[in-house]
């Protein structure tokens, strides 16, 4: 091997390595590399999500009856399937709310599970706001919320996870 | 004022003084429990139906009746017959009345019905008239088991020996989602604390692609790094998920989180946090 092909061969191994190990941007020394990369020698490839989204994060709620008895639950946001979404589909902000808000309150209350901190934050004051304004009955004391994991079609066997569930908020103070 | 907002306002305040100065009856209405695999457009699912009369009228006879058999469509066809019946009568009646001022129809009337459950109202108002025998009202509800001897119809008369009247509570249960139902079945009957779950479900196309990745050498621990940093705590990560960067002075925040209670209202934790953010405990 001539030395000019050995050099282009160490050359573009090193780019190819390099440039492979920038794809997961994991790696700190690539990081510093990439910084001072200003002609883009080093590619970022993003064909493809590292997470792709395949579990869906759903909120259902219930209502607690004067006298303590719980109701069903209920989905916050339930998926609507009809060709108007096309051109109406007004739900589609809530959804987006509960798609965002769902996640980062997990990870607040998970990061503060001893704490009532979460309760104070803007993602858990949204979703409790948006739960009390829901449509119930006069004969509700209280609501709670739940953070759930679905995977597919709702059928019988599709897998389901509880992550979280919230502690009852009453619908006011003097409803007792 | 304008004449409608007016009348609204004086039919309001006449209604509650006119039941302030009568005798009040109370009695256990019937509580029935109706279900239909067909749609009933006037007695959706998630709503009581409050009907309230004379026992010989049409309405009570006719909608008891189809409930007692737990037949929603049945009933929903009698209140449907109601209000036909209500409509033809009102628009026959429209030229020749003479509207009366509130507090002289209010005191025209035999009686005056108010559910409540557990001594908080469902339903007021509801009333006997010579020319009305009878009246319902559908409220919303998000169901769950009620107690048939919580509820209370008090019939508000001008003596003892007024008409009886007649009081149903026509439940249907809120149809369910498959995923309703499903949380109904899996999720805990009493659990009232937050809890978070350290798994998720299994996440194939992801592995499929680590496995991929796996086989030409990049990144064999990529997922299952971000996997375990999301969800135990690799502060990097969570400084771009959401961590509380709100939060100024914890020990402070702790103190007055001692005396929230946990079933505090979404209007009491809002006064909280904008408490917390003007004195800058908060961000």
């Amino acid at each position: 091997m001539s030395a000019p092909t050995l050099l282009c061969a160490v050359v573009f191994g090193a780019m190819l390595a390099v440039t492979v190990a920038a794809q997961p941007r994991r790696f700190k020394w690539v990081r510093r590399l990439k910084e001072r990369d200003a002609g883009a020698w080093i590619p970022l490839w993003t064909f493809f999500a590292p997470n792709p989204g395949v579990n869906d994060t759903r909120i259902l709620w219930r209502e607690q009856l004067v006298g303590g008895a719980s109701g069903p639950w209920h989905e916050m946001a339930p998926p609507h399937r009809s060709l108007v979404r096309a051109v109406w589909n007004p739900d589609n902000r809530v959804r987006k709310a509960v798609t965002d808000c769902a996640p980062l309150i997990l990870r607040l209350v998970g990061t503060n599970r001893d704490s009532l901190l979460p309760m104070l934050s803007l993602p858990y004051l949204m979703i409790v706001q948006h739960m009390v304004g829901l449509p119930g009955s006069p004969l509700g004391r209280a609501r709670q919320f739940a953070v759930v994991n679905t995977q597919g079609e709702d059928t019988e066997d599709a897998p389901f996870q509880l992550l979280m569930m919230s502690h009852w908020h009453r619908l006011a103070e003097d409803r007792e | 004022m304008r004449d409608d907002v007016k009348l609204l306002v004086d039919s309001v305040s006449g209604l509650a003084e006119e039941v302030a100065t009568r005798v009040r009856l109370d009695q256990t209405p019937e509580l029935l429990e109706v279900e239909s695999a067909e749609p009933a457009p006037g007695l959706p699912g998630g709503s009581i139906c409050v009907v309230s009369g004379k026992p010989e009228a049409a309405l009570v006879r006719e909608a008891g009746e189809a409930a007692r058999h737990g037949d929603a469509v049945a009933v929903a066809r009698a209140l449907e017959r109601f209000d036909a019946d209500l409509r033809a009568a009102a628009d026959e009646d429209r030229e020749a009345a003479d509207r009366l001022p509130p507090e002289k129809a209010f005191a025209e009337l035999p009686s005056i019905t108010a559910v409540s459950y557990r001594d908080k109202p469902l339903v007021e108002g509801l009333f006997v008239h010579p020319q009305v025998d009878a009246m319902y009202v559908n409220v919303p509800f998000a169901g769950g088991a009620l107690e048939a001897e919580a509820f209370r119809a008090s019939t508000y008369v001008r003596e003892e020996e007024a008409p009886p009247v007649e009081t149903l509570l026509i439940v249907r249960q809120p149809e369910l989602s498959p995923l309703e139902q499903k949380a109904l079945e899996q999720l805990p009957e009493a659990f009232d604390q937050v809890k978070v779950e350290a798994s998720f479900l299994p996440i194939w196309a992801p592995i499929v692609v680590a496995a991929g990745v796996f086989l030409i050498g990049i990144a064999a621990g990529y997922e299952l790094r971000q996997h375990e940093a999301i969800f135990h705590g690799d502060p990097e990560i969570k400084a771009n998920r959401g961590s509380l960067s709100e939060l100024v002075d914890e020990a402070e925040l702790a103190r007055r989180l001692e005396g929230l209670d946990p079933e505090a209202t979404v209007k009491t934790l809002v006064e909280l946090r904008a408490s917390l953010m003007a004195e800058g405990k908060l961000r």
